[in-house]
């Protein structure tokens, strides 16, 4: 049988595109002379809760809106949901954007309805799904009061209804639990959830890393128009993990060899290793003087360190 | 339903809760009633039923042709009392009648009035106006006993009159023309109207744009339509409201015209009529008008990041229209000069120019055709250019578009 190259990539392609369900591709975007994003590539996997990182000015906004077509890159190419994005793919698209907002005069209920019509659904499913959303949310004995009378919470949610409502196969969501109390948050989280066990695909973008690690599988951090942190993020945090360990103990941690220095963390201490000492070494000795252990860990840096880290490597 | 109609829908419903909608649909009509029934109060208050003296010094009046009727109402069927009038010798017997109530007022004809036209009036408490508007019939008719016919047709254009003629000169009593000089003013005050209405509806196209920038609703709303569907649609919804609101506004004026029939003067409503070559040109150039003004105050409303600057900038487009009303006598002079025929083809001041021009002029067809085709293709444009600036300035929070900016649009 003869090899057919073309026919192998198509497959290669097709096959590609079902498994990413966005394609970043170099995209840069400028306005006026101030280039607001400059290269960023990434992908996103059908299925998965993906990060977009990044601080104030960063891009992420751009980038976005990118992705959305509201905005055209200068250069580069964006794939969504397996090509380029037209009306059509708007309907399977839930995007709640940093900068919220809905019509303040308008009743609740008529103003989801209004939008999730927008979105492709006939009349009726429409007001089913707004009414089942609006008992979920805890909105349904509010939905006949303007949007201007609902408070910033309820307002947080019901923009979210509007993201979802429509029931999306890829939601793009800014900043998802500003304004929002634990127990709602809580709620956003076991919502996203069951959306990414139902298949739906989820970019979130968020300053709030502890978010980030407990909902994403994969990141990527954005600096001055730059993708500068990107994959896994397991991967990255055990790429970022230094020479040390996390101690707890009952009692006095005595001096040990290896220990380049020692600084206490709450009830913990965080020891700095040598560069030939190994964790074992360190464990055997703390076993030596019958130190009751409470915790021992390898120290690996939180998001927000990281986070830290790689941008203020960026500004130097 | 397709989005665009979705929008459209919305957008109707939207402004027709609004309540500066309700008070313009009642607002209009409660003050053209009132101007009206204040009309109607000061012109029966001025009326006086007395009769009127006249001392013809110049003998003028001898075998004069009795004054004609006016009609009244509106059904044409009832007559306006004549009042006598009642000639006096000498100016000492009209003097005395006066002293004595017995007549209102009256007039001395001079003697040397047919070179002169010296007509002097003596009351005591003015008279009222059906007295005066019918002794200057009386005069008018009898000037024209005998008069040459080319003569006779340009007084009676001036007069409201008609008179036959043949060689010899004007044959019988002049009567009032059927048509009146209102029906001359209809096409240009519907014109106004025409246009303080589109004001007023893109006005509130340009409300919900910069709204919906100010309530970041943009954002969410471009991620569902495109910006064309989007402003197509509201264009769309805000062109229905409008023929809502010229439906309900015509619907009071044909009540209005029922019930005031009974009760206003002749005069004010005699004959009223819209001929359908002059609807018709109207209608023609206020489509593309509308959507044109639309699509403009829709591209101010996305430049602008709050809804006053939004406001001061549509001025710009409001005092071209209002051109023609100011020079409304140069346009009247020479209806086919220059000024007439830049204000009729400069899209801004086209409609305007041409409800005048109509009112009073037979137009010539290519200007209607020209004009037309302007104001589409401008209709087209401006629609195009809203929806480029929308989707340049609508996520621009709180930042209005520059001049580049929009150059830059227009370009790319």
């Amino acid at each position: 049988m003869e090899f057919n190259p073309e026919k192998a990539w198509g497959k290669l392609f097709k096959e590609q595109n079902r498994m990413n369900r966005i394609e970043v591709t170099n995209i840069a975007k400028s306005f006026g002379s101030t280039l607001a994003v400059k290269d960023v590539s990434f992908s996103v996997q059908e299925g998965e809760i993906f990060g977009l990182l990044g601080p104030n000015g960063a891009g992420k906004t751009t980038t976005i809106r990118i992705m959305l077509d509201i905005f055209k890159p200068d250069r580069g190419a964006v794939s969504i949901l397996g090509g380029p994005m037209n009306e059509e793919k708007k309907n399977r698209i839930g995007y709640m954007p940093e900068e919220r907002g809905l019509y303040q005069d308008a009743p609740l209920e008529r103003c989801l309805v209004y939008l999730a019509m927008l979105k492709g659904l006939p009349g009726i499913r429409a007001r089913d799904n707004v009414k089942k959303y609006l008992e979920r949310f805890d909105l349904a004995e509010h939905k006949k009061k303007k949007i201007k009378a609902l408070s910033k919470g309820m307002q947080q949610k019901a923009q979210l209804i509007a993201t979802l409502v429509h029931e999306p196969e890829l939601v793009i969501i800014d900043e998802p639990f500003t304004s929002l109390d634990p127990v709602n948050t809580q709620m956003v989280k076991d919502l996203m959830g069951e959306l990414r066990n139902k298949g739906t695909t989820i970019l979130m973008s968020t300053h709030q890393m502890h978010q980030v690690e407990e909902l994403c599988q994969r990141i990527l951090l954005i600096d001055k128009g730059h993708g500068v942190l990107y994959g896994n993020l397991e991967e990255i945090r055990t790429r970022f993990t230094g020479h040390a360990i996390v101690v707890r103990a009952r009692g006095e941690i005595p001096q040990l060899g290896g220990v380049k220095q020692v600084i206490p963390q709450n009830k913990s201490h965080k020891l700095i290793l040598e560069e030939e000492t190994t964790p074992q070494d360190i464990l055997e000795e703390l076993l030596e003087h019958k130190v009751i252990l409470e915790k021992f860990e390898i120290a690996v840096p939180r998001l927000d360190e990281i986070f830290i880290r790689v941008v203020q490597q960026g500004e130097k | 339903m397709n989005k665009f109609w979705l929008v459209a829908k919305y957008e109707l419903k939207r402004n027709m809760a609004k309540p500066g909608f309700i008070i313009s649909i009642l607002g209009f009509p409660i003050t053209v009633l009132l101007i009206f029934t204040l009309t109607f109060f000061i012109i029966r208050s001025e009326n006086k039923n007395a009769p009127v003296g006249y001392v013809d010094n110049a003998g003028f009046l001898t075998n004069a042709i009795p004054a004609p009727h006016r009609r009244t109402c509106f059904d044409g069927k009832e007559f306006q009392n004549l009042l006598p009038l009642i000639t006096y010798s000498t100016e000492e017997e009209a003097r005395a009648a006066l002293d004595s109530r017995k007549i209102q007022a009256y007039y001395v004809i001079s003697k040397d009035y047919r070179e002169s036209n010296k007509v002097q009036l003596v009351y005591i408490k003015s008279p009222g106006s059906n007295a005066t508007r019918q002794f200057w019939d009386f005069m008018q008719i009898n000037k024209m006993r005998g008069m040459d016919p080319e003569k006779a047709k340009r007084a009676v254009s001036d007069f409201n009159m008609v008179v036959r003629w043949d060689k010899k000169g004007v044959i019988g009593a002049p009567g009032f023309s059927e048509k009146t000089i209102l029906n001359n003013f209809i096409p240009m005050i519907f014109g106004i109207m025409f246009t303080i209405l589109i004001f007023i509806s893109s006005g509130y196209l340009m409300g919900a744009v910069v709204e919906e920038k100010g309530n970041r609703t943009m954002e969410i709303i471009v991620s569902s339509v495109s910006p064309y569907q989007l402003m197509g649609g509201k264009i769309a919804g805000i062109i229905i409201l409008s023929l809502i609101q010229l439906l309900s506004w015509s619907t009071f004026a044909i009540l209005f015209g029922i019930i005031g029939a009974a009760h206003l003067p002749r005069e004010i409503l005699q004959n009223l009529a819209i001929y359908p070559k002059v609807a018709g040109t109207i209608l023609l150039l206020a489509i593309p008008a509308f959507i044109m003004f639309a699509g403009c105050l829709a591209t101010v409303g996305s430049m602008s990041s709050e809804y006053r600057e939004a406001q001061q900038m549509s001025m710009l487009f409001f005092f071209p229209c209002m051109i023609p009303i100011w020079l409304l006598k140069p346009i009247l002079e020479n209806p086919n000069g220059p000024i007439s025929l830049f204000l009729s083809f400069f899209p801004l001041s086209s409609f305007t120019t041409m409800c005048v021009r109509v009112s009073f002029f037979q137009v010539p067809l290519w200007h209607v055709a020209v004009a037309g085709g302007i104001l589409v293709i401008c209709a087209v444009g401006s629609v195009w250019m809203a929806s480029r600036v929308f989707r340049i300035g609508m996520l621009r929070y709180g930042k209005r578009l520059q001049l580049r900016d929009i150059f830059q649009v227009s370009r790319s």
